[in-house]
C-alpha cells in the first residue's frame, strides 16, 4: 500500500514534469493557438457576468502580449531619448488604451473561424500567419512574436499587410515631433478618460 | 618625326575615347565596379507585386539604396528581396520595410521606417519586419461586398 502510494506520487511528478517541458518546447503557432482556444472557451461560456467575463478575457489575452516590446518598437527612436519614468508611463497608458479599444471587438465575436496557416521562426522572433474566415471575407492576420523565457509573446499584429506597430510608429512619431513626449502622454491619458466615460455611460442605463 | 607625333596623338585620342566610352557604359548600366560604399540586407515579403529590381529604397522619402535582386524563395514561396543600402545608413534590428506606391499609380518602392533597437542589422543580415505590397483592387473588391 505504502509502495503503491509512493509510486503514484512519483508517477504524477514525472507526468507533471513532462507536461511542463512539453509546454516549454511548444512553438509560437501552438502557443498562439492555445491562447485563441482559451479566449474562445471564455466567450462560449454564456452564463458569465459581463464584468467577470471581461476580466478573464483580458487576463487571457494580455498574458500573450508583450507591451514593453511593443511600446519600444512603436516609439522607435523616441524610446531611446525617453527616460525610465516616461517609458513606464507610456507602456501603462498604451496597454490600457489597447485593452479599452479592442476588448469590445473581441466580445462582439460571433462565429468567425480562425485558421492557423504557418509559422516562420528566425532567431528569437517568429511570424505566425492566420486567416480569420467570416461569412463573406477572409482576413489574413500575421502575429509577430518574440521568445521571452519559455513563452512566445506577441509584439506586432499585421492585418492585410498593414503593421500595427508601423501604423502607430508614424502617427505617434508625428505627435512627439509636434508636442513632445509629454504632449503624447497627455493626449493618451485624455483619450483614456474619454473612453472610460463612454464605457461608464454605456453600462449605466 | 612629324608623322610620329601625329600617330601618337591619334593613339592617345583613341585611348582617351575608349576610356570615356567604358566610363559611360558603366555609368549608364548602373554597374557598381568598385563597391565598398554599400552593403546588402535581405527581406522576405509575402508579395512584392509591382516592385522591380533597381527600385529605390527610401527612409523618410530620402533615397538610401536600391533593390538589387528579387527572387522566389524555394520552400516558402515568398519573395526574397535583396536591398543594397548606403554604408552610412545604419538599420536597427526592429526597422520595418514596407512596399509602398509613389502616388496613386506610381512605381513601387521600399520604404524603411527606422526602429529604436540597440542592435543593428549586419551586412548580409535579414530584415525580419516587413509589410507586403497591398493589392488595392483586391482589398476594395473584398470589402465592397462585405455584408454589415
Amino acid at each position: 500500500m505504502q509502495f503503491t502510494k509512493r509510486f503514484l506520487r512519483l508517477f504524477t511528478a514525472v507526468v507533471l514534469l513532462a507536461s511542463t517541458t512539453a509546454v516549454a518546447s511548444q512553438g509560437p503557432l501552438d502557443q498562439a493557438r492555445a491562447t485563441v482556444d482559451a479566449v474562445m472557451a471564455i466567450l462560449q461560456e454564456s452564463d458569465l457576468e459581463k464584468q467577470v467575463r471581461r476580466e478573464r478575457l483580458s487576463a487571457a489575452i494580455l498574458a500573450r502580449f508583450d507591451f514593453a516590446e511593443m511600446s519600444q518598437r512603436i516609439l522607435a527612436l523616441n524610446w531611446r531619448s525617453a527616460n525610465g519614468q516616461q517609458r513606464e508611463r507610456f507602456v501603462a497608458l498604451f496597454s490600457d488604451l489597447l485593452e479599452r479599444n479592442y476588448i469590445g471587438h473581441i466580445e462582439a465575436y460571433t462565429d468567425e473561424k480562425i485558421d492557423f496557416v504557418k509559422e516562420r521562426v528566425q532567431g528569437n522572433r517568429a511570424a505566425v500567419d492566420t486567416v480569420i474566415v467570416t461569412k463573406s471575407v477572409e482576413i489574413p492576420i500575421s502575429y509577430r512574436m518574440v521568445h521571452k523565457g519559455a513563452d512566445w509573446k506577441v509584439y506586432d499584429v499585421v492585418i492585410e499587410s498593414v503593421s500595427f506597430v508601423n501604423n502607430y510608429r508614424s502617427s505617434y512619431g508625428e505627435i512627439v515631433k509636434k508636442e513632445g513626449f509629454d504632449g503624447l502622454l497627455a493626449r493618451m491619458s485624455e483619450k483614456l478618460t474619454e473612453l472610460e466615460q463612454q464605457n461608464g455611460n454605456a453600462t449605466e442605463p | 618625326m612629324n608623322r610620329l607625333n601625329v600617330e601618337v596623338a591619334v593613339g592617345v585620342f583613341l585611348v582617351v575615347g575608349f576610356l570615356c566610352f567604358s566610363w559611360l557604359s558603366v555609368k549608364l548600366g548602373n554597374v557598381d565596379l568598385f563597391g565598398g560604399n554599400d552593403y546588402t540586407v535581405k527581406a522576405n515579403f509575402s508579395s512584392v507585386s509591382g516592385l522591380k529590381e533597381g527600385a529605390s529604397v527610401e527612409i523618410a522619402g530620402v533615397k538610401v539604396g536600391k533593390v538589387s535582386r528579387i527572387r522566389l524563395g524555394g520552400e516558402t514561396y515568398e519573395a526574397e528581396v535583396e536591398l543594397t543600402v548606403d554604408k552610412g545608413v545604419q538599420l536597427q534590428d526592429d526597422s520595418i520595410a514596407s512596399i509602398r506606391t509613389a502616388g496613386i499609380i506610381g512605381d513601387r518602392y521600399v520604404s524603411i521606417s527606422p526602429g529604436g533597437s540597440e542592435m543593428l542589422i549586419e551586412p548580409g543580415g535579414v530584415l525580419f519586419e516587413t509589410e507586403s505590397a497591398i493589392n488595392l483592387e483586391g482589398l476594395i473588391s473584398k470589402y465592397v461586398f462585405e455584408k454589415k
